[in-house]
Formats: C-alpha cells, structure tokens, sequence
C-alpha cells in the first residue's frame, strides 16, 4: 500500500457519485460501502446486480447510478458480468470503442447470491480469469425477502428462519477462503465503518485486471434489529472485536490489513443487536457466547501477518 | 403451537393456513428458499415443523429445494416446498424427475406477476401453464386452485394425500392475494382428517424383483419404504419394472404411457369445482383462485339485473376438466374466461368447447385481480 494515493480520511474522495434518494433502509451498511466503493471506482462503471436489495437501488429513472446498470437472476450475475466485459473487449478489438471509452464491469450481490446460489457461477467466471469485480453486500441473511438465514449468517444469529434459543446452527460460510482458493487476481474484505482502508483496497482492486473480489460486511439496521444511527458505530465493533477481519489477499498471500492489537469483547458487538438478544436475556448463554468469543479466538490466533 | 393439527377456528393468512395444512397431512420435511410472496410459508414451517419433530431445511437455491424434498420423500417424509414464479422456474427439471421417478412430494407456487423478476409483491396467475407444460418431456400434472386461506389449507393436505395416492408430485398453484388475504380457516381434528398413507409393496424386500410393476386397472406401484431393507434403483432414466434403465423406444413408450395414464384415467375423481347457477346459464364465468372470487359478486350482480349467468370455479386445473366443459359449451351461449394473465385457462377451455359456443378471454397481465365491473361489463358485453 506504498503508493495509494489515500494518505489518510482527508484524502478520501468527496465526489459522491452515488446518487441521493434511493429506496434502501435508513442506516444501511451495504449502501455506505457502496457509496464509497462507487467514489474510488469512478463512473466509468457498469454494474451488473443480482436479485438482491440492492436490485431496488436502480428503478428507473430513479437509478443513482452515473452509468448503465443490468440486472440478472439470483444466481447469474458474474455470467452477465462475462456477456458484458466480452461485448466491450469485442468492441474494442473492433475499433468501435476507445480504450479510454471502456467501463469496469462491476458484479453487485449480496449474500444470498454471493455465498449461495451464485457461487457456481462465481467459480466459473474466475475459472476463466474473467476481468470484473464482485462486490458482495453482506449483510449475512437474506435481507430483501425478511431476513432469512443464509450462508453468511453467524452462528447463533436469530433469522426469519432460525427461530429458537440458540439462533442459527450453522456457522458462516468462509466465503473470502473460497474464493482466494480459485487464485483470482485479488479478493479482500471491507467495511464501510473503515473507509480508509476500504478506499486503499478498491483503488488496489482498480489497478489490478482479472477476478476482484470484494466483501462488504454490511450492518442491516431491518435484519440486525438495531437503530440506524448505530450502523457506523456497529461496523467499528465488527472490526475492533475481531469478529469481521480486514484483509485482502494478492499474489498468493493473505494480508490483515488491520490487526487489533487489543480486541474488545465478542460480546461488545452482539449486545448491539436484536439478532443476538436471545444470547442475554431471558437467561444469559453463557455457553454459546464462550463459544462464539473462542472462535474468534482461534481464527487471530492463527493470524501471522 | 406445538400440536399437530391446531384443531379449532382461526383468523389466518392463506401462506400459514398453507403450512398448517402441510402439518396435518404429515408432512414432516421441507426444504425451501425465501421468496416474496410465499415466505412466510417458510417461516411458519421453520418454526412448527421441528416443534412436531420434523425438519425445515433452508436450501442455498430452488434446485436444491426441489430436489431435496424428492430425497426426503424416498427416505419416507412426506415432503414439500413452496416458491413463487422465478423459483417455480427453477423447479422445473426436478418436477419432471419427480414425475419419472414417481416420487410424491407437494409444490406449492403463489403466483406473482411475471415473467422474469415482474411484480414480486403483487398479484399474477401466470403460471398457470407453466404448472402443465414447465418442464421437457410428455407427463400429466395434477394442479389444485385453492381461493381461500381455508382451502389454501384443505388443498394442501389434499395435495398431500394425491401425492402418495397417484405417486407423483402435486401442485398447488394459489396466487399473492390468496396467500396473503386474511380468514376464517377451520381446522378440523386430527380424527376427522382423512390421510391418505403411502402404499407399500405386498412381498417383503428378498423377494421383491419388480419395485415399478403396476397392476392393470389403476397403473401406480407401491412405493418401498427405505430402511426396510427394500433394494430399488431410482432413476430419471427411463426404466422397465425392475427399475433398470431400458434405452429404447418400446420402453419408452411403454413406461411415459403409463405414468401419463396413472393419472388421465383417474381424471374424473380428480375433478373438482364448484357450479353456482349453471344450468340454465346463457353466460357461464370459468375461474379460479382469487379471480373467482371477484368473479362471484360480478355474477350475483348480474343476476340481480335479470342477466342468466351462472359461475364454474375450478378448483382444479389440471387434469383440465375437458368433459364438463364441454357440456357447458353445448348449452351456454358463451364462456367468459378472468384470469391474472393474458389468457391461459382459456385456451383449454377453448379447447373443450371445440367450438360449440364463443369462448371470451377477460385477461391482465398481472398486478391486481380484476375488479368485479370488469367482469360484469364483460358478461353485459357477451349478453348483447
């Protein structure tokens, strides 16, 4: 990160390319990370979305988008990604297009499609070292359709579907893992609560051609059950209690771009959220709390670099 | 809560009095994926079905849901899972392997606005054909039209007790506003439901050779109950009465005839409807789900005005009732066709008519129902 040109938050860009108005939830994390994603991306970009909340972002003519947006079926979009970036390439082979004329094609999804039913397509596209970023809102269960579980969902979260005591059974999905482990050209980890390094990582991401991907944990004031002014206070708590690691992963390596020196309390972060009241009250779980706090343990244990 | 049948009278939308009907069958798995608008039959079956010691499965797409409940089926559960058009899309191979394999199982599709992403919160009856025709080959599809939350739930547990009777996956094809209207539902006790179980093989598992061989009259196997020991191959292949695949054309002719058959021959105790002043009707209104609905107050409207029309509500659409329409045909001066779509139903009905009287579409693309002017003016229009 030598030569960014993000020195620190001053320096950040204050275009606000994202439009105003759009109809996404009072506090929403996905839309901060965009929103800042979209300001170190330029817009010369085309975003290709999959079934997902932010499908509601771009009903026309209301689009806060500077530039063209396409949306696909819940499973497809980095297929529809492929149909455009070979479209544009076929362009310019043809002289139809300029270099400086060409757009980033964009892959916008949230969890449900990034960590389930779209990972196939994910696999393929990088299989076929496809030029595009994936940006994934993760927002860890299926926010537009009521909050379901989800492949993103952290264990012990209560969902629309994971109704009992102990929340959901399963544990999330180690998404960025999977995806480092096709080699793309970059994949990392963000939050819009950090946007100097989330600014360091997309101006990285632009530079490179190939797979980029990116994952935006994003706090859901609807799914998470919190007050949407807490939304940038409960993404610093991701990050500071361990719970959402900032890293990035380039030529073979993995890299925390933020190592916390001197974690906060797992339960720091989830006494924010409704999600996880069933974790406090009526009686306190002390035992899935232990267990929660010692995963997160175990993973910066592991932690090198 | 955690009864089997909540037996008792209820105010209650048509997508929980879905589930509550599933429950009282016996369905005991499901495996499903959140969209609007049939969600909240998945989140009714996440928290009654393990409460009845059954399993709800949130599957990572529609492929998966569909797919998952053929296995559950085999493994003895009855089993369901409920979509909306672009799942119900999605579905499509695995109700033609469900329909190939003879595997009962339940899809239930509230029906919104299409085609594609369309009008996810609002109302269509699109897919009507698509219930019939979605997925390749030749099959027969049985498809029940509930227009109430009370039958949402009575068809349901009717769909169930068609599944294992017939052996074959079972529709139930409802709409947004059907799933979402809030009613009275009655759900009667667990004796007095009649549930229809599984029918198992007569010869114990050394010394059953032919898992698929039928008898003449009514052509569907009894289905081996897994973990008894019985060894059956189950394929999407076409197969003979062993069960192995036989890849010519004699076999499959031999085995689509009869699965297509198992079903055509029972079509008339599959038929049901609900005949409101038809007999001496000049205009007949032919509808189903929330359209029939509207369609009822047109019709009582019409009547008050002097006009003879009568209202046939299909409470199954598949297998189409040809022959009833087709007496309809011979004494109504014409056929006056609502539906959420730009004319599906109607085409059948057409076809029943065989041109014995007019048939008339009265069709939307989706959104809202028709509003019952609509169709009055329409039944005013035909009458001239």
């Amino acid at each position: 990160m030598n030569e960014t040109a993000f020195k620190n938050v001053k320096s950040l860009p204050s275009s606000h390319l994202l439009g105003t108005g759009t109809p996404m939830c009072a506090g929403c994390g996905g839309l901060e990370a965009l929103h800042e994603i979209y300001d170190v991306l330029g817009e010369k970009s085309v975003f290709v979305n999959a079934a997902g909340c932010m499908t509601l972002l771009a009903v026309y003519p209301f689009t806060p988008f500077r530039g063209s947006w396409l949306y696909t079926a819940m499973a497809s979009a980095p297929a529809g990604a492929q149909g455009i970036r070979d479209a544009l390439d076929i362009l310019k082979q043809k002289g139809e297009i300029e270099e400086e004329e060409d757009l980033q094609v964009v892959t916008l999804t949230g969890d449900g499609a990034a960590y389930g039913m779209g990972l196939s397509a994910t696999s393929g596209v990088i299989e076929r070292n496809l030029d595009f970023l994936y940006i994934c809102y993760d927002n860890e269960g299926y926010g537009n359709t009521g909050q379901q579980y989800s492949g993103a969902t952290p264990h012990g979260a209560k969902t629309a579907t994971s109704l009992g005591l102990s929340g959901f059974a399963g544990y999330k999905k180690p998404l960025f893992d999977i995806w480092a482990a096709h080699r793309p050209a970059y994949v990392a980890t963000v939050i819009g609560a950090e946007p100097l390094d989330l600014a360091r990582k997309i101006e990285k991401a632009k530079s490179l051609k190939g797979p980029r991907l990116i994952i935006a944990l994003s706090p859901c004031p609807t799914g998470w059950d919190f007050d949407p002014k807490e939304s940038v206070n409960i993404g610093k708590l991701a990050v500071k209690s361990g719970v959402w690691p900032l890293k990035e992963y380039v030529d073979g390596q993995v890299v925390h771009t933020k190592l916390p020196t001197r974690r906060l309390p797992v339960v720091r972060y989830l006494e924010t959220q409704g999600r996880f009241r069933h974790l406090f009250e009526p009686e306190r779980q002390e035992g899935l709390l232990k267990e929660i706090q010692q995963r997160v343990d175990e993973y910066w244990a592991a932690v090198t670099c | 809560m955690y009864d089997r049948v909540l037996s008792g009278i209820h105010f209650m939308s048509g997508n929980i009095a879905c589930a509550e009907g599933a429950i009282a069958a016996g369905c005991r798995f499901f495996a499903g994926y959140p969209i609007t608008p049939s969600s909240e039959i998945a989140e009714r079956l996440a928290a009654r079905l393990p409460a009845v010691g059954g399993t709800f499965i949130q599957m990572e797409d529609e492929l998966a849901s569909s797919i998952a409940i053929a296995g559950a089926s085999w493994g003895g559960l009855k089993s369901m899972t409920a979509t909306s058009g672009p799942g119900f899309s999605l579905m499509q191979e695995h109700i033609g392997y469900a329909f190939m394999t003879e595997t009962p199982v339940v899809l239930v599709d509230i029906q919104r606005g299409g085609p594609s992403t369309g009008l996810p919160t609002l109302v269509g009856q699109g897919d009507m054909m698509q219930a019939r025709w979605g997925s390749h080959g030749d099959y027969e599809m049985i498809a029940l039209c509930p227009a109430s939350p009370q039958e949402l739930f009575d068809f349901t547990l009717r769909a169930f007790n068609l599944a294992e009777r017939f052996r074959t996956p079972v529709l139930v094809m409802s709409d947004e506003v059907v799933g979402h209207m809030v009613e009275r539902v009655e759900i009667p006790t667990a004796e007095a439901l009649e549930i229809v179980e599984r029918h198992q093989p007569p010869s114990p598992p050394e010394e059953l050779t032919l898992p698929y061989h039928t008898d003449e009259v009514n052509r569907i196997p009894p289905m081996a109950p897994a973990g008894e020991g019985y060894r059956v191959n189950m394929t999407g292949l076409t197969h003979d009465e062993r069960g192995y695949p036989t890849m010519n054309a004699e076999g499959q002719d031999r085995l689509v005839r009869r699965l297509v058959g198992k079903i055509r021959q029972h079509a008339d105790e599959l038929e049901l409807c609900v005949e409101d002043g038809i007999e001496d009707a000049d205009v007949v209104v032919i509808a189903y789900g929330i359209t029939a609905r509207v369609s009822q107050g047109a019709v009582r409207r019409a009547r008050e005005a002097g006009l003879k029309v009568g209202l046939l509500r299909l409470q199954v659409a598949w297998p189409f009732p040809d022959a009833r329409i087709a007496r309809l045909a011979e004494s109504a001066r014409a056929l006056l066709v609502p539906e959420i779509n730009l004319g599906q139903l109607v085409r059948e009905v057409e076809r029943a008519a065989h041109g014995a009287t007019r048939v008339v579409a009265v069709s939307h693309a989706g959104g809202h129902y028709p509003a019952a002017d609509t169709i009055l003016a329409a039944i005013e229009e035909v009458n001239k």
